[in-house]
């Protein structure tokens, strides 16, 4: 993994949210769910906001009492599992990407490697959903009448 | 008894289809019910072509749990079925999944086998875009399981603010709940794939399904710290 390599969510598969200050994660495909720890939440962050993986250990080590080493080291090991489970992919780093903001260095927050713990127990429930390449040419879109709710969008 | 649920929002496809394989389950007291909710098709008509004895209801567009929730409301069986308005039932399913509820009072829910198919109809080009296992395997859905009534009830009802996994939710419940449940070897649900299948049509409520994940985790954790001495 080099420093400038770009990450993005592996989405439609995964899906995610943080829900009463903890992130859930769910590979919809596999129907594995996964859940983490604060730097853990905060590294996800990072990556929605295209960040390379230099950028995520410089904003980390802003948030986080470590050494620059020790941080760059664990969120390379953590960027690599999430690689692994495939809940991200390399992603080209786009031309218009905006720098990080990093956050007034206030009181640092004590440091941890992040660790992800993954469960297969709801593995038959979650990975049912059906799945139709046609993500590329864009999903269906549902005509009106078959749902109220959503409005008519041209292709 | 067997009550036989199934909810249906513009069904009017696949629901004679979905009817008729209940009406050919070797079984004597069945009642089938159709909760309409809120369909603007033809599903009212469809479900009359079908034949045999369904009662219908309909209840102003509310989702999926709601539907299911009303018809449990209105059922009279000591075991409760759920289908949904496009899948089909194998021959044996009922026969299937009530043999081991009537054997042994002790168990809440019995659950059977699951393959997919795509829709015949379909054009060839929108066929060959599912990716699926034509594996059958164990699933707790829709479908595919036979609940005791006595047991819905202490589990309760379906989450009507889940607009997804509101079924994976309830069995989820009915677990941390101590609901024992019996796998059966016999594929009891033919599951159909086509456009309109509400993961399809409705990807922005798969995120429902991290909620239900949430929920899930804090049940477990309270029990398990509850547990502790």
């Amino acid at each position: 993994m080099k420093v400038d390599d770009v990450f993005r969510v592996n989405s439609p598969r995964v899906i995610f949210e943080n829900i009463d200050g903890e992130l859930i994660l769910v590979h919809m495909e596999k129907g594995a769910y996964y859940t983490t720890d604060e730097v853990g939440a905060a590294l996800w962050d990072l990556i929605g906001s295209h960040c390379t993986a230099g950028e995520i250990a410089d904003a980390l080590a802003s948030q986080f009492d470590a050494s620059p080493d020790e941080i760059e080291a664990a969120t390379r090991a953590f960027l690599t599992r999430l690689m692994d489970e495939e809940l991200i992919v390399p992603d080209e780093a786009a031309d218009d990407r905006a720098t990080p903001r990093r956050p007034l260095p206030i009181a640092k927050r004590p440091f941890r490697a992040p660790g992800l713990q993954s469960y297969q127990d709801m593995q038959d429930m979650l990975a049912l959903d059906p799945i139709h390449d046609v993500e590329a040419a864009g999903w269906p879109v549902p005509r009106p009448e078959d749902d109220p709710s959503i409005s008519t969008r041209s292709a | 008894m067997i009550s036989v649920i199934i909810p249906c929002y513009n069904g009017e496809r696949y629901i004679g289809d979905t009817i008729r394989s209940v009406l050919r389950q070797r079984r004597d007291a069945l009642e089938i019910i159709v909760v309409d909710d809120g369909s603007t098709d033809g599903s009212r008509e469809a479900v009359a072509a079908a034949g045999g004895p369904v009662r219908y209801l309909k209840q102003p567009h509310g989702g999926a749990a709601l539907a299911r929730n009303l018809g449990v409301q209105h059922s009279r069986g000591g075991l409760v079925a759920f289908l949904d308005a496009d899948d089909l039932w194998c021959d044996s399913a009922l026969a299937a999944l009530s043999a081991p509820l009537e054997r042994d009072p002790a168990l809440g829910m019995a659950v059977g086998l699951m393959e997919q198919f795509v829709s015949p109809e379909l054009e060839d080009g929108v066929r060959h875009g599912f990716r699926f296992s034509p594996e059958r395997v164990v699933a707790r859905m829709c479908g595919t399981v036979l609940l005791r009534r006595s047991e819905f009830d202490r589990v309760g009802g379906f989450s009507p603010e889940l607009r997804s996994g509101e079924f994976t939710d309830w069995i989820l419940r009915a677990e941390a709940k101590g609901v024992r449940f019996v796998t059966v070897s016999e594929l009891v649900l033919r599951r159909r794939l086509h456009l309109t299948n509400h993961g399809v049509l409705r990807r922005d409520a798969r995120q429902d399904y991290l909620k239900v994940v949430k929920a899930a985790l804090d049940r477990r954790r309270a029990g398990d710290a509850g547990a502790r001495p």
